[in-house]
């Protein structure tokens, strides 16, 4: 273990002068400053204010030690075909001799930081709830971790990426938990490291449309619209997202070097891509006006171009062939958590299922037990997209449910 | 015509400085190996053209240049929206019966792509050639015109404002010449105001196939006609269109704000997010440094802002699906009444259909399919694309003398 070094957060002090002064002559687009298109969510108005407090107000060194209080640290992780990985990660471990290894992987445009409010309620529960070991990764290219220059990184090598880490700490077997990329990610963690994987939870959900062949009844029920009214209302919020929220993914899964340059050389375009999406899929969480500029700069001080690669290299996965994890089954128990404002991801493939048959399509349980042994399925009446932030208690209220000794994965 | 004054693009010193600074700050990212032109504009070129940019581009000598054409500006309102101050190119023809004709740009583009036909298609010397009164709007959003402050301003809006311009320059008639959002806007024009455009030329592929019950004679064409060579190569480059090249108006079209911030504070943004468009959408037009700095830069230094020229797209879909408006895209792409239409093919650009597809759009009177080319064809082969103008107007062409009293020959040169 020699080589698990342990890491301070230290960004250079050019860094943050130079940031410091993009943001002094920051040209804010004021064309239409008082209409408020609501396509940037927040409004002119407020990011505005966000911009000039992240100027005037903000303080990176202050946040950079409240980050310093976690446990960091950095280690080479070998990934079979790439140069070996550079990867920060966190690692907290319970006292609790009965508490269970946990990796807990985040997306995009999230980062290790949503680890934070989850790692003391799962390391230090109350009562005798179940405890965890907890290891938070930042995916390559993201947070503190280096990147693969070589294109065809993609979801499977994150997964084996992070599998290798957990060996590497001497986890031989541990649980998952994962959203957005996180939750695609641990799915190929189950299915391609199935030993040392007992089971995962997940809180968004990725399913193509069942089978006629394969599952008639569920397929019948799917061409004839026949859902519940919960799985309606959660249709038409993925209808929602894929009208009007996918822009950014279709262009960041054709083209991410062209936008990349806007991210690398300007905070406030940064800022303005991250910040309508923090708001809009969660679920009336009160952002301070720091905490969407820690989430931006936590990506503009490493590199947003490498982030947005996931994208580009998951529809290699993702699609029709019997090979991608829409098509294979894992036979580990999977816990589910459904938050309503979640947004629902669909590949370019899988959304044009969607475009073909004018019909919506999300992730109703049936479809989902296609491909994964749904053990634990829970239905939220609140809370979006960045659980794990928003409403912590809820989301590691579940993970104990799922993961404890009675329930469906540990107990008899 | 009170109000219509001579124009000279100025911009200030302090506009420069600030350009130069932003150029000085620029942070790049790294890049994938052999990544080429797959996913974006490449690292190379970019830091190539920032630098070039910055130390040797001279905006001022490349803004006299375009201070040899004669520019205006005068205020045209479109109903329910304020006054907008519009900026356009203009000059008339010696020839006294030249043909009034309105060319309209569109998205990365700009009233600079007109400019080098524009010259020929004046001096056209009515006896030959037919001879044009040629304008070029920067439309409202664009190079040295303001944008709207208010929302809703779509095609009715932007086809009010070009018709509203002729009226005011005194034609009564004109015909148009337009691609990308031009047209879409030209379109608009034909539908909304066909008592004044009578005639247009486009260079930019449109339509869908044609049903039995809409199109009996084309459908059926369709149906028996195999696809010629160049319309699969085409087919190919339409889907390539589709599926790899439509991220930017996925995002334009629906949060036009989110991504105008960056385009707006960072020149490096904006290079990018143009450039690839430069090189994507031609037919490999060897593009100067200068050229990409000059069309570059007339975005970052334009009236309304980069951030406003994107508004087009979230504003034009919104309303274009509504089956109450007018102009609808169903309805664009669908017959026309009353207004000859003339069309150039290129292979490289963005959609290239069959031709059946095309003649839905209404009475086609003149087509040309050009060798080479693609979507910036006022730019990339002016040449050919005056002729095509001049093919389809001229003596014998498909909408000869379609302008009342306008036919754009000297008649005393008549033989």
């Amino acid at each position: 273990m020699a080589d698990i070094v342990p890491f301070e957060i230290h960004l250079p002090d050019k860094l943050l002068e130079e940031t410091k002064i993009k943001l002094k002559y920051a040209r804010l687009d004021d064309g239409m400053a008082s209409v408020e298109w609501n396509d940037l969510e927040v409004g002119h108005l407020k990011f505005k204010e966000v911009v000039e407090y992240w100027r005037d107000e903000y303080d990176w060194r202050e946040f950079e030690a409240k980050l310093n209080k976690y446990n960091h640290f950095k280690t080479s992780v070998p990934v079979n075909g790439f140069d070996d990985i550079d990867l920060h990660f966190l690692h907290h471990r319970s006292i609790r001799p009965d508490a269970i290894p946990l990796i807990f992987v985040h997306g995009w445009p999230g980062s290790f930081l949503e680890s934070l409010k989850i790692i003391p309620l799962l390391t230090e529960p109350s009562g005798d709830r179940q405890a965890f070991h907890v290891v938070a990764p930042s995916i390559p290219g993201y947070g503190f971790s280096g990147y693969c220059k070589k294109s065809g990184f993609g979801l499977e090598q994150h997964a084996e990426c992070f599998a290798n880490l957990m060996k590497k700490l001497g986890y031989d077997q541990y649980v998952c938990q994962g959203g957005d990329w996180g939750s695609s990610i641990v799915r190929y963690m189950a299915l391609n490291h199935a030993k040392a994987v007992q089971a995962i939870h997940i809180n968004m959900f990725l399913a193509l449309p069942p089978d006629s062949n394969k599952s008639p009844e569920k397929h019948r029920r799917y061409v004839s619209n026949d859902f519940s009214e919960q799985e309606i209302k959660n249709l038409e919020r993925t209808k929602w997202f894929a009208t009007f929220e996918r822009g950014y993914q279709r262009i960041q899964e054709t083209k991410p070097v062209t936008l990349g340059y806007a991210f690398h050389d300007s905070p406030v375009g940064m800022l303005a891509w991250f910040a309508g999406k923090l708001k809009a899929w969660t679920d009336n969480y009160s952002w301070t006006p720091e905490e969407p500029i820690h989430w931006a700069f936590i990506h503009y001080q490493g590199s947003p171009s490498a982030a947005m690669q996931i994208y580009k290299e998951a529809e290699a996965v993702l699609n029709e062939n019997s090979s991608s994890m829409l098509g294979r089954y894992i036979s580990q128990p999977v816990g589910g958590s459904l938050f309503p404002n979640e947004v629902c991801f669909m590949s370019r493939f899988c959304f044009t299922y969607w475009l073909f048959l004018h019909q919506l399509w999300l992730y109703p349980r049936e479809w989902m037990e296609e491909t994964c042994n749904i053990q634990f399925w829970k239905q939220h009446k609140s809370g979006g997209h960045f659980i794990a932030w928003e409403r912590p208690e809820a989301l590691c209220a579940d993970i104990t449910e799922f993961y404890n000794k009675t329930g469906p994965v540990f107990g008899q | 015509m009170a109000d219509i004054a001579p124009y000279q693009i100025s911009v200030s010193d302090a506009q420069i400085e600030d350009l130069n600074a932003r150029l000085a700050l620029a942070k790049f990212p790294d890049e994938l190996d052999q990544a080429g032109w797959d996913l974006g504009s490449p690292l190379a070129d970019v830091k190539r053209l920032v630098a070039y940019w910055k130390d040797s581009y001279d905006w001022r000598k490349a803004e006299a240049k375009l201070n040899e054409f004669p520019h205006f500006t005068t205020s045209i309102q479109a109903d329910g929206f304020d006054s907008l101050t519009i900026h356009f190119v203009y000059r008339k023809s010696n020839v006294e019966n030249a043909i009034p004709l309105l060319f309209v740009h569109g998205w990365p583009g700009s009233f600079h792509e007109g400019l080098k036909m524009f010259n020929k298609l004046v001096g056209g010397d009515g006896s030959k050639d037919p001879a044009f009164d040629v304008v070029i709007i920067s439309l409202p959003n664009y190079g040295f015109s303001e944008g709207s402050k208010k929302r809703g301003f779509a095609l009715e809006q932007y086809a009010e404002v070009c018709n509203k311009l002729m009226l005011k320059l005194g034609y009564r008639e004109y015909v148009t010449q337009g691609g990308d959002w031009g047209f879409y806007i030209t379109r608009a024009i034909s539908l909304l105001y066909p008592q004044h455009c009578k005639a247009t030329h486009l260079n930019f592929d449109y339509g869908t196939a044609p049903t039995w019950s809409q199109y009996p004679l084309l459908s059926l064409q369709h149906a028996i006609q195999p696809y010629t060579e160049r319309e699969k190569q085409g087919l190919k480059r339409s889907k390539w269109f589709m599926d790899e090249g439509s991220g930017y108006r996925a995002q334009q079209s629906t949060k036009p704000q989110t991504l105008g911030y960056a385009l707006a504070d960072s020149p490096v943004a904006l290079l990018s997010w143009i450039y690839e468009k430069l090189h994507d959408w031609t037919d490999n037009y060897p593009f100067t440094d200068d050229e990409i700095c000059t069309w570059i830069s007339i975005y970052w230094f334009s009236t309304a802002g980069p951030a406003a020229t994107l508004r087009i797209y979230y504003e034009a879909t919104h309303s274009w699906n509504d089956p109450k408006n007018k102009v609808t895209r169903e309805r664009v792409g669908d017959w026309i009444d009353h207004v000859k239409i003339g069309y150039s093919h290129q292979p490289q650009e963005l959609r290239v259909l069959p031709k059946t597809w095309i003649r839905k759009l209404g009475n086609v009177v003149f087509e040309h399919d050009s060798e080479s080319g693609g979507h910036f064809f006022a730019f990339e082969e002016p040449d050919q694309l005056v002729k095509d103008v001049r093919d389809m107007f001229k003596k014998g062409g498909g909408a000869y003398g379609v302008i009342t009293g306008r036919n754009g020959y000297n008649e005393s040169a008549k033989p």
